[in-house]
């Protein structure tokens, strides 16, 4: 039951869904037993929502009315725990004083609602989002090692096969880097396309919403619910550029179409099977008929001062209440860092790093008017193991957090849309990821990309041995 | 409203008083020393002429016992007055009046005497008695500097703190060592500042200056040529340095003020994330003007969901 349930991805459940071969309840019920047993071995979860049962019974009596709102229908899916919601507390993973999340749901929470989905549970976050690990959550990959972050817990979550979709939200890469690590999709969607309104604020002008699930499909699937300006944006950034469909040319293939390949900053400073998997990938794209782009942004090397500058620089401000008054005492000892030495941040240099964006993004536009999409690694190194004080990239020793986000930053920095996927297991069985980029809010066809080279191995649908 | 120590050296025969407090110029208010007959701190609320007339009387021969029984008597209001004497045999003498503010108290130990009043609690003469006690080897200048230190890191003054001063005799009438901050926000570090650029331009020039027994001497060449430099071409120069107290003052003035326990490693974590955004201030981006967006409007400006309590 288990095993034939949960080895479907959201489009495959949806159907099963759509068919009343399974009701949302009882897919619910199944789905909260799985949780019940899996999650105290990973911790993907800090909350289980006791009003699941109730949202998928009412679906299920909609569903045998004749009223089915979508592929989004009586699933289960799990929301972070930075964004509000009506029937589940938040914490951002903080228990610092002088912080209360009211219980109201995110934009994002009330589309998924609204579209039909069962929103299971809360999903651990590094504290306040700021940081690539988020204790206590496993890696079902190997439960010694960290799921990436800050949403961990959501990329933990599917790939232990608890749910079929999730959201994350990504300031520096907190939704590619935990897909990366934990082997599922993670989509973070252009700059303003999701409203983060009921999202805790991180860093206002890079912080991005954006779905995680199982496939690139079910991505898709997901950013069609989320996307949008809403009536009474409580999120200024939220773009009105139409929604375009995400799935009715997903299967279009990818022959014909131009690959960049961004050749510094994203080689050369990885683990070396990220570098042989991710190449092979390259390859794969080129048999299916896309034609590689080499290319070179020389001012990616400016890119870490500017986003440390305004991710510190934002964060401390959103917390500055906590900082005055001490309560940062209570909050985990890297995050407490980072939080306190934003106040070092002068704000000529903030504001010149917002200059810097405007010529990161000319860059990549230039880039962009030659190619279709931009694919390079997602992460320099697989998941490592918690407590591990350094890793190995390109031969040099640094810190885990160092690597981990140096290749996803950069669309931060930009704004541009950015996903994700599977291409592959390292040596000890560790999932590696492939990041394809497009064009702003032009997700239609990174998915697209995305979804073509997923179809040739299928990694995506391989679970860790001890969920077979 | 002060902390201090009178002391003699019993190696060279020098005498001095060190003094902190959170009063402006301290140095010209409490030290009172001659040579060849006592050094004295007349302190809490202060009487000049205890301290004179102390000298007075111990250049008559009295031991510091007989002179500050002497003066006292003189004083209504003694209760009020705090004061600290060593002769030049090192005997000591002390007088803590009883309506001095609290918490006040003195230590009399061989040679030297150590009191204060209006201050965070006992340890900060306790600290001081064992910085001095614990330096033996070193000058008079620099015991009585670390007793300063030490009186300060143990509390010091429970107003907080405004100056601090030191002062050294030896067998000339003019002092071997005089130095005072008058008003700063951290006294005692700043005249540990002002002590060690004194050990190295200062003390050298005083100890070339004519004697009683050398009355026609010239200024020794190495020194003539030390000071004929600019300041900060001499040794032990801090100009275009940053003082401690400089860097505290900016990040106070930036709210970047951390909890003790923390400001090493928030500094060291800092220090890598320093260096690339110096990196991006090597860049020329005049010609950039990126979207920072006044946007005026009554519905964006507060996300109502996300408060602190």
């Amino acid at each position: 039951m288990r095993d034939a349930l949960f080895n479907h991805d959201l489009a495959g459940i949806a159907q099963r869904i759509s068919d009343k071969e399974i009701s949302p309840l009882e897919l619910t019920q199944a789905a909260l037993d799985h949780i019940e047993v899996i999650d105290e071995k990973v911790q993907a979860f800090v909350h289980i929502n006791t009003d699941a049962r109730e949202q998928a019974r009412l679906l299920t009596e909609e569903l045998a009315h004749g009223k089915y709102r979508g592929p989004l229908h009586g699933v289960p899916i799990a929301i972070k725990d930075n964004y509000l919601t009506s029937d589940m507390p938040t914490t951002a993973g903080s228990t610092a004083d002088g912080y209360s999340f009211p219980f109201e749901d995110s934009a994002a929470a009330a589309r998924l609602r609204s579209a039909g989905a069962v929103l299971i549970g809360k999903t651990r976050t590094h504290e306040f989002a700021w940081g690539t690990e988020t204790p206590p959550t496993c890696n079902p990959w190997d439960v010694n090692r960290i799921p990436g972050g800050s949403s961990g817990g959501s990329g933990a979550a599917l790939a232990a096969r608890m749910v079929f979709g999730a959201l994350g939200s990504d300031t520096g890469g907190s939704i590619r880097i935990p897909a990366s690590l934990c082997g599922v999709a993670g989509l973070k969607a252009t700059f303003g396309r999701i409203s983060r309104a009921g999202i805790v604020p991180h860093s206002w002008s890079l912080d991005h919403a954006g779905p995680m699930a199982r496939s690139a499909r079910d991505t898709a699937l997901m950013l069609q619910a989320l996307a949008g300006k809403n009536d009474a944006d409580a999120d200024p950034a939220t773009s009105s550029v139409p929604v375009a469909d995400y799935l009715s040319h997903i299967d279009a293939g990818i022959a014909g179409m131009r690959i960049g390949v961004c050749r510094n900053h994203f080689f050369g400073r990885n683990e070396a099977e990220v570098e042989i998997l991710v190449e092979a990938a390259i390859s794969d794209l080129r048999t299916l008929g896309a034609e590689i782009v080499d290319f070179e942004i020389p001012n990616l090397q400016y890119g870490l001062g500017a986003i440390f500058a305004i991710e510190l620089a934002s964060s401390t401000a959103w917390h500055d209440k906590a900082v005055q008054s001490g309560a940062t005492v209570a909050m985990a000892d890297d995050v407490r860092t980072l939080v306190e030495i934003g106040r070092l941040v002068s704000a000529p240099d903030y504001l010149k790093a917002e200059q810097f964006r405007a010529l990161l993004i000319r860059d990549f536009e230039q880039v962009l008017r030659k190619v279709d999409v931009i694919v390079t690694p997602s992460s320099a190194v697989a998941a490592w193991e918690k407590g591990q004080a350094s890793v190995i990239t390109g031969g040099v020793e640094e810190s885990p957090l160092a690597a981990s986000w140096r290749l996803t930053y950069p669309y931060n920095l930009t704004g541009m849309p950015a996903i994700s996927v599977p291409c592959g297991f390292d040596s000890r069985g560790l999932p590696i990821g492939l990041q394809i980029a497009g064009k702003m809010f032009d997700e239609a066809t990174i998915l697209r990309v995305a979804h073509a080279y997923e179809s040739t191995h299928r990694w995506n649908a391989v679970a860790p041995d001890w969920l077979r | 409203m002060t902390f201090s120590i009178v002391a003699r050296c019993e190696r060279t025969g020098e005498l001095g008083v060190a003094v902190s407090t959170a009063v402006p110029a301290v140095g010209a208010v409490c030290p009172y020393l001659r040579a060849n007959v006592g050094a004295v701190s007349t302190q809490s609320w202060v009487n000049p002429y205890l301290a004179i007339n102390v000298l007075d009387l111990l250049e008559t021969g009295l031991s510091a016992d007989q002179a500050l029984a002497g003066v006292l008597g003189t004083d209504e209001a003694r209760d009020l007055r705090q004061i600290g004497v060593v002769d030049t045999q090192g005997r000591t003498a002390v007088w803590t009046g009883v309506a001095c503010t609290e918490w006040a108290g003195d230590r009399d130990g061989a040679g030297y005497s150590i009191q204060g009043n209006m201050l965070a609690g006992a340890a900060t003469l306790d600290a001081m008695a064992k910085a001095y006690e614990n330096s033996q080897g070193e000058s008079l200048g620099e015991r009585l500097m670390l007793a300063l230190e030490a009186g300060q890191a143990a509390g010091g003054d429970k107003r907080g703190r405004q100056s601090a001063a030191i002062k050294v005799l030896g067998k000339e009438a003019y002092a071997t060592l005089d130095l005072r901050v008058d008003e700063h926000a951290n006294p005692v570090t700043e005249l540990r500042r002002v002590l060690e650029i004194a050990k190295q331009q200062f003390v050298p020039f005083v100890l070339g200056m004519p004697t009683k027994d050398a009355p026609g001497r010239a200024p020794p060449k190495a020194v003539m040529e030390l000071l004929l430099k600019p300041p900060a071409e001499r040794p032990g120069a801090t100009a275009g340095r940053f003082p401690q107290t400089d860097i505290e003052a900016l990040a106070r003035w930036m709210g970047a003020e951390f909890a003790p326990d923390r400001a090493q490693q928030n500094l060291a974590v800092f220090q890598g994330i320093a260096s690339e955004i110096a990196r991006l201030r090597q860049l020329d981006l005049t010609d950039l003007h990126p979207v920072v967006k006044f946007e005026p409007s009554f519905t964006c400006a507060v996300n109502k969901e996300e408060k602190h309590a």
